[in-house]
């Protein structure tokens, strides 16, 4: 019925099976939340838990310096866990610029 | 000689290293070129002579392209500004790349056109950074009258590789903070090129049609592999993709470039076009995508690659690989010859030329055609290509950034064909999205699983004893 060529053939297979993975997945991600939660990218891949962060996981991420790191951990055992990022900006040598730096590094749970 | 461009190239490429270590004046190898073009007129005869002059003279050519970049003209900024005089500047020009907007921040590349001093107007040139304090909508093209301190860009890094050299490599010797929006005045006149300014915005709703469909860290990862556009690529991302020497594929190169030339050669065959206007056409097609992507280094080595194969197909000729990748970076070279000290430049080709020299070597040497299994055979190939392109960059790797990644060898064997897919299934997204909308969503769940597949992947390997070692 259709004259294609091979390649055309495998374009129209691989858009196909492409399709066809996205409505399964969607299906599968409406059933079960556990699906869902399994598809979505970890906050702890992208950002790190500001109040369960070590300091070997702050120094290894090589996005801050090894002082700041001891800064940040001191102050939260000092004054406990953050409630809010906005909470980084009492520490002494966090300003706005760092914080606004800062902020992409870390998440609250 | 089976590979002429590429001898030519390092004897180019040696001129500028050559210049840059020893301290000869500009005249004096103006004296030596016009001394071997000479030779070479009274050489013509003499086949061995004539090639080694030849070879003489793109060494000269190359030390004397370096030696030119060092003179800045009369009215360059950098001579009309002294060294951190602190005094505020009032600039007119316009914008020279496609101005990023991060962290309520603004900044962008601006061509100054005019200098105003005090009272004093004065006609300059020169790129300059510029950082708006705040977010501001501007684009490519427009012109501005700016007002600030200029000053010299600092001098940190490691190794040589200081950010004021990566800056001086772009051209770019000063930058401008500008804090308040009362500082910065549209002139309202548009003097980009039409055509950069066309592909950008094409870029920008390519960007619009992955945020569409896409989470915003998927999305982020995605634009870096289809647009070359990082700037939404978290810094622990790409960090462990460092680590894991896997950060490559978060950069266009020559795959993409392939995925493109592939795509419209497809299109343009279903369309029935004869072969050479459908060559011609994805050549286009390829320089286009050159300029959506921004221009960087491996996008142009696999442009110019792409443009010198499918030309050796329209004319039938057997293309070279060691010649087109020598074309590429003479292109880039004479272009701007300071890019042989830049690390991009360097991981780039060394990458392809080691991939080129040494896997087909190691592929013999290993006999891997003797293994029944096709999976076995593919296994083992994705190896040796993930090994070559490791060694090939080893050393640059340590050198620039003292980090010994063992791991890339294993990672890459999960994360190459996985990155395959995500940026081929990007391209269906961005193509259907703009054809078929209704089925788009579709197919961005499914980059979506497979982006994060990808990142999981990658945590994992970086996981791994002994994956990585900073030096």
């Amino acid at each position: 019925m259709f004259n294609l060529t091979k390649e055309e053939k495998r374009v129209i297979v691989f858009l196909l099976i492409l399709a066809i993975s996205g409505v399964c997945l969607n299906r599968m991600a409406k059933a079960s939340a556990k699906v869902e939660k399994f598809l979505a990218v970890p906050a702890g891949l992208a950002k790190m838990n500001i109040n369960t962060v070590t300091l070997d996981e702050l120094i290894d991420s090589r996005c801050i310096s090894r002082k700041l790191a001891q800064t940040i951990l001191d102050y939260r055992t000092l004054h406990g866990d953050f409630n809010c990022l906005e909470g980084l900006k009492d520490i002494k040598g966090i300003g706005k610029h760092r914080y606004d730096k800062l902020k992409e590094l870390f998440y609250l749970e | 000689m089976t590979h002429p461009l590429a001898i030519l190239t390092i004897s180019y490429c040696l001129g500028i290293a050559f210049v840059n270590y020893a301290r000869v004046g500009f005249w004096f190898i103006f004296s030596a070129a016009i001394l071997m073009l000479i030779l070479l007129i009274f050489a013509r005869g003499k086949k061995h002579v004539f090639c080694f002059l030849v070879l003489m003279a793109c060494f000269i050519f190359g030390a004397l392209n370096l030696k030119n970049t060092y003179f800045l003209p009369g009215n360059h900024i950098f001579r009309q500004v002294g060294y951190q005089d602190n005094m505020f500047y009032n600039l007119k020009g316009f914008i020279a790349n496609q101005p990023e907007i991060n962290n309520e921040k603004t900044s962008f590349i601006f061509r100054v056109q005019e200098l105003q001093e005090r009272d004093l107007s004065i006609k300059s040139s020169g790129k300059i950074l510029v950082n708006l304090g705040f977010p501001r909508s501007l684009a490519y093209g427009d012109s501005l009258r700016l007002s600030g301190k200029l000053r010299r860009p600092m001098k940190f890094g490691s190794r040589g590789n200081s950010y004021r050299n990566y800056l001086y490599n772009q051209g770019v010797y000063f930058i401008m903070q500008v804090k308040s929006p009362l500082e910065i005045t549209e002139l309202h006149v548009n003097q980009g090129y039409a055509l950069v300014s066309k592909c950008l915005w094409l870029r920008d709703r390519i960007e619009g049609i992955i945020a569409q469909y896409l989470a915003p860290l998927p999305a982020g990862i995605l634009a870096a592999m289809v647009l070359g556009e990082r700037k939404n690529i978290p810094r622990l991302v790409n960090n462990s993709m460092v680590k894991s020497g896997t950060v490559h594929i978060l950069v266009v190169s020559g795959f993409n470039v392939g995925v493109v030339a592939f795509s419209m050669n497809l299109l343009l065959k279903i369309i029935r076009l004869p072969r050479k206007i459908r060559v011609i056409l994805a050549a286009i097609c390829l320089l286009l995508y050159c300029l959506i992507t921004g221009a960087s280094n491996p996008v142009v080595r696999a442009t110019v690659m792409g443009v010198f194969i499918l030309f050796a197909y329209l004319f039938q000729r057997q293309p070279d690989i060691y010649n087109s990748l020598a074309a590429a970076a003479l292109f880039i070279l004479i272009m701007n010859p300071r890019q042989l000290f830049d690390v991009g430049f360097a991981l780039s080709f060394a990458s392809v030329l080691s991939i080129v020299c040494l896997y087909p070597r190691l592929r013999l040497l290993l006999r891997i055609q003797r293994y029944k299994s096709r999976i076995l055979i593919f296994v083992f190939e994705s190896l040796l290509v993930s090994f070559s392109a490791w060694i090939g960059t080893l050393g640059i790797i340590l050198y620039n950034f003292g980090l010994f990644t063992p791991v890339t060898v294993l990672a890459n064997i999960f994360i190459v064909p996985l990155a395959t897919l995500i940026t081929l299934s990007g391209f269906s997204l961005v193509l259907c999205a703009a054809l078929f909308p209704a089925s788009a969503s579709y197919l961005g769940v499914t980059t979506s699983f497979l982006i994060t597949l990808l990142l999981k992947i990658n945590a994992l390997v970086v996981k791994l004893p002994f994956a990585y070692r900073y030096i």
